[in-house]
């Protein structure tokens, strides 16, 4: 359940507060965190500050992450990001919804040859980039006014496109629209995703990126079951 | 540290939302301009026409793009590629039975949509290279990729060292602006694929004929005689199935030389399994039944060939008996398939990657000279030499920095060394010289777009410390291949259904297809030639007479800042100075966006008469004629004067006519120091079993895959996701191994594990596989699939050609 709060310009400002938490995670998927944006986090203890937006306990997650080890360590969870999230291999953990959710029909009757005719049926295949997934979220992004931007160079189905996204929602006060986001779009595959990274990441500020996360969402419990809902 | 309070938490978060770290994935609508939202190729639900790239075949397609994402890719039946070769059956029939593509052209999707594509430019940030190495790779951003790269290109150049920049491509795509690139930076070092393909049969029919690439005019053939060469499988280009079997629905009859029964063996109507490297032998005495039989065409010969006498005389003792003891070809079979060959009319011969031994050359020479001496030249049903009109690449003229550098040997030693040296490089010279440290100079900086040396080029150990020897390496490729391991930087590279090219291939008459983008670049990456382009205006680089190359519009002649505007505006002046006359847009207009010419396909080229004007102004050189260049001196070779003084086109050999012995190669030698032998002879390979390594390896392509590059690709993992090693049964019994096996596939360099893959479908002394598999890199799918026989062999140049050797192997085979 989305926290609820007695009064209105309190909930107001939780909700602000939820999109702040949404974008501090789109920025951590977004590109490796610099020094400058490590050393914000750890000297204001970002993710401690959202503790009204925690649950499940995820405190000491986010300690872990406001190490200040963390700030010596630049280069290293650079390497680590490129690993996890952009370069090809086993290590990888795809960061995109079609990815998990989308089919994509093999139509058959690809030829118009007499030798080739058309057969009955299709065929399906997951585990591809750039699905449907990937339009209907653009739609959205349009619908509220948004598009790719082009020095992002990556996807609109990106987690940290849809984790903006929900952030926008819910800074200009879309909530049941930012809800029904998660609820067709990241909520489907995030668990999956966050699931995968807290096994694989070698180093505890990824692991605890994915646990934080993994509790932020917490708040739509029921949907988050780890697994697409297609 | 401070608590902060939940304001001071918003307005940090928002900081970091608005774009502290870069500029965030969203931005607001508005910052479009209205008109860029309808722009572009890309509106809902349209069938938008292009080319094929999933193999350097360049099929005819259409591309259906729904809401801007690519759903359907079928035939193009516009453009021949796809079709067939010859004009009157496209003009007759391509409208009605519609154009094919091969399982990889249907596949192209995945290639597009592929999860392990590379998505930004990365930087390694582990000095040490080697396979097994991690490079631990950084993301960086583009203008950190092209600051670095751009530093490196300048520091060369301007340290005098622009030579020290070896270049190498893939072939069919962009392969002008690379080229140019080159020239206008200053380095002789530009290499692309066909040196890895086809370079060998290329020197064997340009002795012969005095042209690279005859195509097998197989509809309208009544015997098709193809010596190692898979074209029913293999496809290089989609029509290849059709036209073949559609020989044989005619009536012709197929014989295939090979030692593996390949796709195309197993629909023949007769299998010829040889010895590898030993089909010149096979052709010769083939040859020697056909004269001593005299069922040679005389007229033809008298008139067109020059040579024949010592070819006869040459062939004289290789008799079937002979080539048998050579080839294990029965000599009944050689005198039965020579003699149907000689009689029946019209034949066609051909071979591919056959030649991919030391003594390919000659071989392929050898195999030619069976359609010269029958008559099988230039007519329906035969060998036929393309009109191969398209867009022209226009010469660039480099500035006199350049110039200095261009002047500067090429690093594989080119024709100095090469008799038959082709401008796409000696692939396994570039590697030996970097990796042992000879050559005229050591190239500081490597840049390699779109190709995978470390699988293409045998000698894998070897290759991994050639590439070690780069000090600055660039790789451009869709996917991180085990070449981009090596990589300091790495580009992601684009799809070919996400960028232009011209296409002209692969038929017998002036045509020309259009590659285009179907949708934008997946990752908003720039295409290829953006890319260059982008390189050439940082690094600033001008023509000879002062001109801004990577800024003008080649038709606007106006600066243009957009670089895929500037690139259409270079393709339009290709094809507008080339045979169609026409512009980009025209082109993308014509139905399928193919142009195709009406001339249509013409044979007997070489009775052409030469107007009378062309001949007045040419140069003469005994009966020789040339155009003149500017100065009035000797340009290109047009035509012949014949005994009877008419002016005839001829062919582009020293005599203009075909040369079964070829006076020129007199006093030359081979990069081995080795005189040419003016006749085809056959000599063994280089490479014979012994105790040690009794068996032969060889390896070929199928369908299911081009190269090694398409092992990712998930829809062609459902086809075909590994191969294992083919073995006669014999052999496997009389070496104790059973099917499904695991063995040691172990030569000199190395040994590899495989699985047993029992056939009567290959020779007794011959293991193979399909080639591609094994890799250790390139994506989820690819790896671990397979074994890479590359490691098995050293690397080594065709001697004459610069040819990659890749099939001359021979292992031992043993229990694991
Ligand atoms: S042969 Fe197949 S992969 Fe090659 S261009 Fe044609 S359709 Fe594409």
């Amino acid at each position: 359940m989305l926290p609820k709060l007695e009064n209105q310009e309190n909930q107001a400002l939780l909700n602000q507060e939820i999109a702040g938490g949404y974008f501090l995670f789109a920025s951590l998927f977004y590109q490796p965190p610099r020094q400058d944006f490590l050393k914000m986090i750890i000297e204001a203890q970002l993710l401690t500050q959202a503790r009204n937006i925690h649950h499940q306990g995820i405190e000491p997650l986010a300690k872990s992450i406001e190490d200040p080890r963390w700030l010596h360590q630049e280069e290293k969870i650079a390497v680590e990001f490129a690993s996890l999230f952009v370069v090809p291999g086993q290590g990888m953990i795809t960061p995109y919804e079609s990815y998990y959710c989308d089919t994509l029909i093999i139509d058959h009757s690809t030829a118009c040859s007499p030798y080739f005719q058309s057969q009955e049926g299709s065929v399906g295949l997951k585990g591809f980039l750039g699905g449907n997934s990937n339009q209907s979220v653009q739609a959205l992004y349009k619908k509220f006014g948004f598009e790719i931007n082009p020095a992002f160079f990556d996807l609109p189905d990106h987690v940290s496109a849809e984790l903006e996204f929900i952030g926008k929602l819910y800074e200009s006060g879309y909530y049941a629209e930012a809800e029904n986001f998660h609820q067709k779009h990241l909520g489907r595959w995030v668990g999956l995703f966050l699931n995968k990274l807290s096994g694989q990441a070698k180093s505890s500020f990824y692991r605890a990126v994915a646990e934080s996360l993994q509790g932020f969402l917490s708040m739509y419990d029921g949907r988050r079951d780890g697994k697409c809902l297609d | 540290m401070h608590p902060i309070n939940r304001r001071e938490f918003l307005k940090l978060t928002g900081v970091v939302g608005s774009g502290i770290l870069g500029a965030g994935a969203l931005r607001p609508l508005k910052a479009i301009a209205k008109e860029e939202l309808g722009r572009g190729p890309y509106d809902n639900g349209k069938w938008i026409p292009s080319c094929c790239h999933m193999c350097g075949g360049t099929t005819g397609i259409m591309c259906q793009v729904v809401d801007g994402r690519l759903v359907r890719i079928k035939p193009n039946n516009h453009n021949p590629v796809g079709f067939t070769n010859i004009s009157d059956d496209f003009f007759a029939n391509a409208d009605k039975e519609g154009a094919v593509m091969c399982p990889k052209g249907n596949a192209g999707i995945m290639a597009l949509y592929d999860p392990d594509r590379v998505r930004q430019p990365l930087r390694r940030t582990n000095p040490q290279k080697g396979i097994g190495i991690d490079p631990q790779w950084k993301v960086i951003s583009w203008e950190e990729a092209y600051s670095e790269i751009v530093s490196k290109l300048k520091n060369l150049r301007d340290a005098g060292e622009a030579h020290q920049l070896l270049w190498f491509s893939e072939d069919h795509c962009f392969t002008h602006i690379q080229d140019d690139f080159c020239k206008l930076f200053g380095t002789p070092n530009y290499n692309m694929h066909s040196n890895l393909c086809d370079v060998g049969r290329k020197a064997s029919f340009k002795i012969l004929m005095g042209d690279e690439r005859p195509l097998i005019d197989a509809i309208n053939s009544k015997y098709m005689l193809i010596f190692g060469w898979n074209p029913l499988s293999a496809t290089k280009w989609s029509h290849l199935p059709r036209i073949i079997t559609r020989g044989v629905e005619r009536g012709a009859k197929l014989v295939v030389v090979d030692p593996h029964l390949s796709y195309t063996a197993s629909k023949a109507h007769q299998w010829v399994p040889l010895r590898p490297g030993t089909d010149g032998a096979l052709a010769l005495a083939m040859a020697h039944v056909i004269l001593r039989d005299n069922l040679q065409d005389q007229a033809f010969i008298d008139e067109w060939v020059t040579g024949f006498t010592e070819f006869r005389e040459y062939v004289k003792d290789k008799t079937p008996q002979w080539a048998e003891g050579i080839t294990t070809v029965p000599a009944k079979t050689i005198e039965q398939v020579a003699r149907e060959f000689a009689s029946t009319k019209p034949a066609l011969v051909d071979v591919w990657s056959g030649t991919h031994h030391t003594n390919g050359v000659y071989a392929g020479w050898a195999i030619g000279s069976l359609a010269v001496i029958t008559g099988n030249v230039e007519k329906p049903g035969t060998l036929v030499l393309p009109d191969k009109k398209g867009n022209k690449h226009i010469e660039v003229e480099a500035d006199e920095a350049a110039k200095v550098t261009l002047k500067q040997p090429r690093f594989d030693g080119g024709k100095d060394k090469y008799p038959y040296f082709n401008k796409s490089g000696v692939y396994a010279e570039i590697i030996n010289r970097l990796s042992k440290g000879g050559g005229p100079y050591q190239p500081k900086m490597g840049m390699i777009v779109f190709q995978n040396l470390l699988m293409a080029v045998v000698g894998t150990k070897n290759v991994e410390t050639a590439l070690r020897k780069f000090e600055f390496l660039v790789v451009v490729d869709t996917m991180l291949s085990e070449t981009a391991e090596f990589a300091d930087i790495v580009i992601p590279g684009t799809t070919y259904l996400e960028r232009y090219d011209l296409n002209n291939h692969w038929v017998t008459w002036p045509i020309l297809g259009l590659r285009q983008p179907v949708v934008k670049p997946l990752f908003g990456q720039p295409a290829e030639y953006e890319f260059v382009c982008e390189l050439g205006r940082r690094l600033g680089l001008k023509e000879g007479n002062g001109g801004d190359f990577f800024w003008t519009g080649h038709m606007s002649h106006q600066r243009i800042e957009d670089k895929t505007k500037w690139y259409e505006e270079l393709l339009s002046k290709e094809l507008k100075e080339g045979e169609p006359k026409i512009t980009l847009e025209e082109l993308k207009a014509l139905p399928g966006a193919t142009w195709v010419s009406k001339n249509g396909t013409k044979y007997n080229k070489h009775t052409g008469a030469i107007a009378p004007e062309k001949v007045q102004d040419a140069f003469t050189e005994g009966a020789l004629l040339f155009s003149k260049k500017k100065d009035g001196s000797k340009d290109k070779q047009i035509g012949m004067l014949k005994a009877d003084g008419t002016a005839v086109r001829g062919f582009m050999t020293p005599s203009g006519k075909l040369e079964l012995y070829a006076a020129k190669h007199t006093g030359k030698k081979d990069a081995n120091g080795k005189e040419l032998s003016p006749l085809p002879a056959y000599e063994p390979r280089e490479w014979q079993p012994d105790d040690k390594y009794p068996l032969y390896l060889i390896n070929w392509k199928e369908a299911s895959q081009t190269h090694s590059r398409t092992q990712n690709n998930a829809f062609l993992a459902e086809i075909k996701s590994t191969d294992g090693l083919r073995m006669n049964k014999k052999t496997a019994q009389r070496l104790g191994i059973s099917q499904h096996d695991e063995v040691w596939v172990e030569s000199p360099y190395g040994k590899v594990k495989m699985k047993i893959e029992l056939t009567e479908g290959i020779h007794p002394e011959v293991v193979g596989t399909q080639h591609g598999w094994g890799h250790w890199a390139l994506g989820r799918i690819a790896k671990g699939r397979g074994a890479h026989t590359g490691i098995l062999a050293p690397t080594k140049p065709c001697a004459l050609s610069g040819q990659s050797l890749n099939k001359e192997i021979c292992v031992n085979v043993t229990k694991a």
